[in-house]
C-alpha cells in the first residue's frame, strides 16, 4: 500500500486530516503555522494529526 | 468509511488513548457497550498508534522518484516537469507548471536525494506529494 494511496482514501471521509499530514510531514510545517493555515487551534492541529497517523499507520501496516 | 461511524471513532479512540491501563477496558466498555465492530476499529487504531509508518513511506516514495533518471516532460502528481534549474547536493530542483487545468501556475519542485538527509528531516521536509506543494505554494503567494 503506498502513502499516497493511503493519503487519498483518508481524505474520502476526512479532508482536514489529510491537509494536516501534508502540512506537517510534506511541506514541514510547524503545529502553529499549520493551525494558521487551517484556522483551526493548535491543540486541533495535534489531535487531527494523531488520530491520521494512527490510521495511516494501520492502512500502511494491512 | 460513513462520516458519522468515523467521527464515532474517532472521539472514543481520543478518550481512550488519554488513558492508562487497565481503565481504558472499562472506558472501552461503556464508551462501545454491544457494538463489537465500533470496539474492535478503536483498538486496531490504539494498537497501530506507535508503529511510524508514515516516515519511512515518505522515503521510499522520493526513492522511487528520484530513481527516475530523467523527470523534465514527467508528471508528478498534477504537475508536469519542464527542466532542471538546480542541483545541490540534498537533491534537484525542477521548474514544473501545474498540469491538469485547476490554475496556471508555476513552482519549483526538489526532489530530494535518498541518503541526502537525515532520517528526521526526511520525514518532515520535501517530497513529491503535489498536493502538499499546492498548498505551499498557494499559502505563499497570498503572503
Amino acid at each position: 500500500m503506498s502513502l499516497d494511496d493511503a493519503l487519498n482514501e483518508l481524505a474520502n471521509f476526512d479532508e482536514r486530516k489529510t491537509k494536516v499530514i501534508e502540512m506537517r510531514f510534506f511541506a514541514g510545517m510547524t503545529i502553529e503555522e499549520t493551525a494558521e493555515a487551517l484556522s483551526i487551534s493548535v491543540a486541533t492541529v495535534t489531535r487531527e494529526q494523531r488520530v491520521a497517523e494512527a490510521w495511516l499507520n494501520r492502512y500502511l501496516t494491512s | 468509511m460513513n462520516p458519522e461511524r468515523w467521527k464515532q471513532i474517532e472521539e472514543i479512540f481520543v478518550e481512550v488513548s488519554e488513558i492508562e491501563g487497565v481503565d481504558r477496558e472499562s472506558y472501552l466498555d461503556s464508551a462501545c457497550g454491544a457494538d463489537a465492530e465500533l470496539r474492535a476499529e478503536v483498538e486496531s487504531l490504539l494498537a497501530s498508534e506507535d508503529l511510524g509508518r508514515i516516515a519511512p513511506a515518505i522515503t521510499e516514495a522520493a526513492e522511487e522518484v528520484s530513481g527516475q533518471a530523467e523527470l523534465p516532460g514527467r508528471m508528478l502528481g498534477a504537475y508536469r516537469i519542464l527542466d532542471r534549474i538546480g542541483d545541490g547536493g540534498m537533491g534537484v530542483v525542477y521548474r514544473a507548471e501545474r498540469a491538469d487545468g485547476q490554475f496556471e501556475q508555476q513552482v519549483a519542485i526538489k526532489v530530494i536525494r535518498p541518503g541526502g538527509l537525515p532520517p528526521q528531516a526526511t520525514s518532515r521536509g520535501f517530497s513529491p506529494r503535489e498536493t502538499s506543494l499546492h498548498n505551499c505554494s498557494t499559502r505563499t503567494s497570498r503572503g
